[in-house]
Parts: C-alpha cells; structure tokens; sequence
C-alpha cells in the first residue's frame, strides 16, 4: 500500500489510471514495505567496503562520494573489459519480450520495470550513453540515459527487486543471464557504498566465523549436539555426528539454518539418522559451517572470499570428497563458479559411493555432491529400508528451488526421494516447476521482514500454483531442498496459503527411514504423532 | 425490460468493461499482459480478477449469500493489498462496475424501469464496496501479523527449534 493519503480534493477527482510515465524516466518512490534496509557501519567496515557510513533508502541524501559518476563509469568500464558476458549482454538483447512476462516480480507486481528486459535496460542504456559511439552522439535516440542520481536510486530499487532466479533466462533465445546483469548492477551500486544488511551482515558473519549467523566453533559444536539428543528422544538412537575429524572419507557442508532454523532443524536431524543408518564416514567442519554464500549477491570477490574455506576445510581435514546439504544459491557458487574459482582441488577424489560403489561423474570436476544424489543413489541400491505410510498425514508438493533447478538441473533426484517416502505426492502445475519454477521471492538476500510487502508480490505465482495443488489434492506440505525457501515460504503461505507447512525433502527421509535399533517410534522428527495417532496422542 | 434480464443478457459486455477499467489500473505495458495471457499459472493476477469479478456480478443478481461475495472479494484485495496503491485505489475496482453497466446502459434504448431499478443496483454495489474495504482491511492486517510472525522466527534462529527443551536440558 502506497504511503501517501489522498487528499479529498485528490479523491474527487478520480482518474485511477496510473500516469503515464515512460520507463526512461528515472524517478522512483522508495516506499516502506519495498525496500531492504542500508547495511550497518559494523558489517561494511568488517569487509572493507567503500565509502561506511550510517544512512538508509529513506533518507533524501545517500552521502555518496564526491566523485560518485567517475567511481560508476570507472567501474562499469573495468566490468566490460574483465567479463565478457557483461559486454554480450550489454550488446545482445533485440528486444523480442520473450522475457518480458516471465519474472515473478512482474507477474506479482504489474511494474513494467520489473520486465527483465526492462531490468537490463535500466544498465543499458546507461552502458549505451557513455560506451558506444551512437549513444554518445545520439544519446535518448540511441536508447541511451545520462546517468544522474535518480538513476542509482532506481537502480538500487529495482537490481534488489531481483533475486537472480534466472526464470527470463530459460525463455531468452540469446541466453542472456539477467541474474547476471543484476549481479552487475549490485557491484556498482556497492562501489558507492549502497549496501543492503541482509547481504552484508551475514557477509561480514561468514567472513569472521564461517556462517551467516556467526556461529562460533563451541555453538556448532552444541548445536549438532542437541541434534543428537532430539534424535534419540525420537527415535531411541544415538547417532555419531563428527566435527573436524581429521581422515574422514567425507567433508558434509550444509546451510547454517539447518542447524538452528525451523523447519530446517527436521531436515538437518534426517541427515543425521540417514548417514548413521549407512554408517558413512564423514565430518562436519565448524569453519566451513555454511554452504550458503551471501558474497554471491554482493559481488564477484564477495563470493570468492567465502567460498574459500570448503575447500580449504577439505584439504585441511584430510578427507576424500563433499556431500553439500539441502541449500539453494550455495549449488549455484558450487556448481557454476567454485571449481574456477577456488579450484581444482586435485587434493581430492572424484566422488564414488562408499556404500554403493556409484561414481558420481557429475561431480568429477567439483568434487562435491548434492546430498539429493546420494541419496536417491541409497534408495535405487536399496540400501535403506522406507515406510512412506509414516509420512501419510502429508500430501505432499514439491517446490523446486531455482538455483538447484536451474543452475545445476537437479530435477528428477528430489522427486525420486519423495515418490519413495511418501504415498501422497502431488505435481504443481507444469509451467510452475521444474526448469520453469517459480521463484519463492525473497532469494538473493532479500528476504527480510521490511521487505514483506514486495515478498509477497513476488511470491504469488508460486502461491497461486500451490493453492491449485492444495484445491485439487488436499495438499498441506511444500517440500523443497533450499534453506532459504524454507525460512521465506511458511510466511509466504501464511498470508496466500493458510494451512500449508513447509519442510525438507530430508525430513521426509528422515520420518520414513527404518533404522537399526529404533524403539517403537511415536513420533516423527516434529515430535508430532503419525498420521491417524493424532486422536489418540493424548489418551 | 426488468433489470436482472437486462444484466443477464449483457453480461459479458459489461464484464469485459469492468474488467478493462481494473487492468488499467496499472501501467500501460502491464494492462495488455494481465487482460490477455489466459494461463492462470502465467498470469495469476489477470486471471484471478477474471474469475473473481464473474462471481461477485453473478452473486449480485442472483444475491448469493454473502460469504460467496466476501470470499471472491478477497481474492482481489489480496493481491491489490500487496501492490502499489492507496487503500482508496486498491478497493476502487468494485465502483469499476457501476461504470461499467452504466455504459452498456447508455447503449441500451431507454427505459424507466431500468433507470428505478438501477439505482437500487448501485445501492447493494456500495455495500460490496464496503465489504471490500473490510476484506482489505483484513489482507493488510494479515501482512503485518506475516511480518510479525516471520520477526518471531527470525528471533528463534537463536534458540532454535526446540528451544525449550534446551532450556530444560540445561
């Protein structure tokens, strides 16, 4: 909702068209509700970024530097001569508008410029103005824009208003990567010092104890050993979960919230009960204790600097390969970056199943699983013993998370894992999964309460497909494999889907998994009863 | 002619008005996307005002009961509550539909029982409207208890899921 009352002399006079405004024109309401708050002093200073100082979107000066164009143009000059993708996307683009009504945002929203075309076009004609001859003669006609202050706010309204889903990317016939562009467009807007905290608090958190949540090695320690503890209460079994042992045939990154968040916590305990049923030989790492990497919506050396440690863990504890938890954004760095990145690690082994023999080709390069694969690998080998009937008070959807889905094709694994732990699974709609998923809305570092607003115009689409899901089947349980998904969803479905829950995929194994030993289970991982006990729990 | 007749008969035509006046509602290059890409996965937005709208003019002359009414109703104000309007501006959609049979009225020849009819018409419309400022009402109160309840959860991360078990181990 817009900000601003009318005035009764404005109201009389109705006319409730929009104005008719082009999307050149630069000018941007910062309203509450659409925005990310600034980064703290604390955090910027931490990672030694430009130009620290309190300020926030609202205020009507954001203190930029003197020499605030030259440090743009000087930036974007030097990002045209070091990624050559930049300078194709720059040139590319024919404007055909097959992306134009694929973002969520857009979808949700109605702004046009939120088309990513239109996205694009905020740097373009930027790019356009000062880097190309027929910009620089024949400026607006060229399609081109001077850069003026109302451009950088608008540019730090809209490149956060992405969240580098890569939906539009599927249906450009060029394959222009608008995440990319977005990417970009943060760089430059962090060269001026125009730094979310959602971004950069977790940034400067990983970069100081391994995690966003800044963690330290005692808190890990305790964190996996509560875990412990709840999984004997449930289950009567107590599980091995190492820590920096040294030697151990695997390293085992996940997200920090799955050790500490709810619904994350479930998935992270079905972890445990799975490797300890298998008896896997692995080791969590309390510094490289987050597969997430926030570096990854700040900038290219952002990311780089927090991928570091998982290898260098690796190396250190000796092991063999990585298995990676249930983790969006962090299967893009792994899948796509790290090996250039960081790599190679030729410290390490091509991965092969120590209970199945599998090699997992995929992964030779990186080294490092997705814990999907191993574990649909068990099951095919039926190495673990499944009762779905547990999982039966689900029904169940699954919510392909964009970056597992798009930017490492991580399709058929998670749906093979569910189609054998629960009886009930339902498929959302065909033009909302798979490689055209719709995004939750608050990747990328936007997912934060002052933001709920525009979260919730972004979510829809995929609210509106799980609604058809939940009226045709009775679905009330939204699987998915990414960590922020699973923080950002159950408020995305509290206000668009009521009724729905949310959880991992390894949750789901986790309640289905027989194992050796286990007392007569009453529970699942929640502490709830099973399906048709609920009547009776407390008789 | 009585007025229901009238309205039966012209119900697509006025449908169509109204739901044009709604898409205009927003920019130009987003009003051509939501009137006419008919996937209901696609474009949630367009399709949803579609439907809904059906059901609120069908409700009106056939005075459905007032949870049908209430309901559709919400199923605009809930996407309108989360976009770029004035509380005025998101419930301004249902006074769209006195327009909107007003103009297939000035195409229709004249008739006095239309003209008395009509005004009762107008009458149960503002009541919707009513109703629709209620229902927004709800929506906005909804995200605020959303955006309460998601800083709850964020403030567990430091407990955790089972904090209070912690508590009592410790």
């Amino acid at each position: 909702m817009s900000d601003k009352l009318q005035k009764p002399e404005q109201l009389v006079q109705i006319d409730f068209a929009p104005s008719k405004k082009d999307w050149m024109d630069p000018k941007v309401e910062i309203r509450k509700g659409t925005f990310n708050w600034a980064a703290i002093p604390k955090s910027t200073k931490y990672l030694d970024l430009p130009n620290v100082r309190k300020w926030q979107p609202t205020d009507d000066d954001w203190q930029l530097p003197d020499n605030w164009k030259e440090i743009i143009l000087e930036g974007f000059r030097d990002r045209l001569k070091r990624f050559r993708s930049l300078k194709i996307f720059m040139d590319i683009c024919v404007r055909c508008g097959a992306c134009a009504d694929k973002c969520h945002f857009f979808i949700g929203s109605g702004d046009p410029k939120n088309m990513p075309v239109v996205r694009a076009e905020l740097l373009r004609s930027i790019y356009r103005n000062d880097f190309t001859t027929a910009g620089k003669i024949l400026g607006s006609i060229a399609g081109g824009r001077k850069l003026t202050k109302d451009v950088i706010r608008e540019w730090f309204l809209y490149f956060y208003q992405c969240t580098e889903c890569r939906r539009c990317s599927v249906f450009c016939p060029y394959g222009i990567d608008t995440a990319e562009i977005t990417m970009i467009g943060r760089e430059l807007l962090n060269l001026l010092g125009l730094d979310i905290d959602w971004i950069s608090t977790p940034a400067a958190n990983c970069f100081r104890t391994g995690n966003h949540l800044g963690i330290q090695p005692h808190g890990f320690q305790d964190s996996v050993d509560f875990a412990i503890d709840d999984i004997e209460d449930n289950t009567g079994v107590r599980v091995d979960a190492p820590v920096n042992k040294k030697g151990a045939e695997i390293l085992f990154v996940v997200p920090s919230a799955d050790y500490f968040a709810d619904p994350h916590y479930y998935g992270f305990m079905g972890y445990l009960t799975l490797f300890h049923e298998i008896g896997l030989d692995y080791t969590f790492s309390s510094f490289a204790s987050e597969g997430g990497n926030f570096g990854l919506f700040h900038s290219n050396e952002m990311m780089k600097r927090l991928n570091v440690k998982i290898y260098s863990e690796a190396k250190r504890l000796g092991v063999k390969w990585i298995i990676g938890g249930e983790c969006g954004h962090m299967w893009r760095v792994l899948h796509q970056y790290m090996d250039t990145m960081n790599g190679p690690a030729d410290f390490l082994e091509a991965p092969v199943s120590p209970i199945t023999g599998t090699k997992f080709e995929n992964a030779k390069s990186t080294k490092m699983v997705h814990i999907c694969e191993f574990t649909a690998d068990l099951i095919k080998h039926g190495k673990i013993k499944l009762d779905p009937s547990r999982n039966d008070k689900w029904k169940v959807t699954y919510h392909d998370s964009c970056n597992p889905a798009r930017a490492m094709g991580l399709l058929d694994e998670p749906r093979y894992i569910l189609n054998k732990t629960c009886n009930h699974f339902y498929e959302m709609p065909e033009n909302t999964i798979r490689e055209q998923t719709f995004c939750c809305g608050s990747g990328s570092g936007i997912g934060t309460d002052e933001n709920m607003e525009m979260r919730m115009r972004g979510g829809f689409p995929r609210a509106n497909a799980v609604q058809y899901v939940k009226d045709k089947h009775g679905v009330n349980m939204l699987s998915c494999v990414c960590a922020i998904d699973k923080a950002t969803l159950p408020p995305l479905m509290e206000y668009w889907v009521p009724g729905t829950e949310v959880c991992a995929v390894h949750e789901l194994v986790g309640n289905a998994l027989i194992m050796t030993g286990e007392k007569d289970r009453d529970n699942d991982l929640r502490g709830e009863p099973w399906a048709g006990e609920e009547d009776t729990a407390d008789v | 002619m009585d007025l229901k007749t009238f309205l039966t008969e012209n119900r697509k035509a006025i449908l169509d008005r109204w739901l044009s006046q709604i898409v205009k509602t927003y920019p130009a290059d987003s009003s051509n996307f939501l009137l006419n890409n008919t996937n209901r996965f696609s474009n949630p937005v367009g399709q949803t005002f579609l439907r809904e709208i059906e059901t609120l003019f069908n409700g009106l002359i056939d005075e459905a009961d007032s949870e049908a009414i209430v309901n559709s109703l919400e199923q605009i104000d809930k996407i309108r509550a989360v976009q770029n309007f004035t509380a005025s501006q998101a419930v301004a959609y249902v006074f769209f539909l006195k327009t909107a049979i007003r103009e297939e009225l000035d195409r229709s020849p004249d008739d006095e029982n239309l003209t008395r009819d009509i005004l009762s018409l107008e009458s149960k419309i503002d009541g919707m409207a009513l109703m629709a400022f209620d229902s927004y009402m709800h929506c906005r109160e909804k995200l605020f208890e959303v955006r309460c309840n998601d800083i709850k959860r964020q403030a567990s991360l430091f407990g955790g899921p089972n904090i209070e078990k912690r508590k009592h181990r410790s």
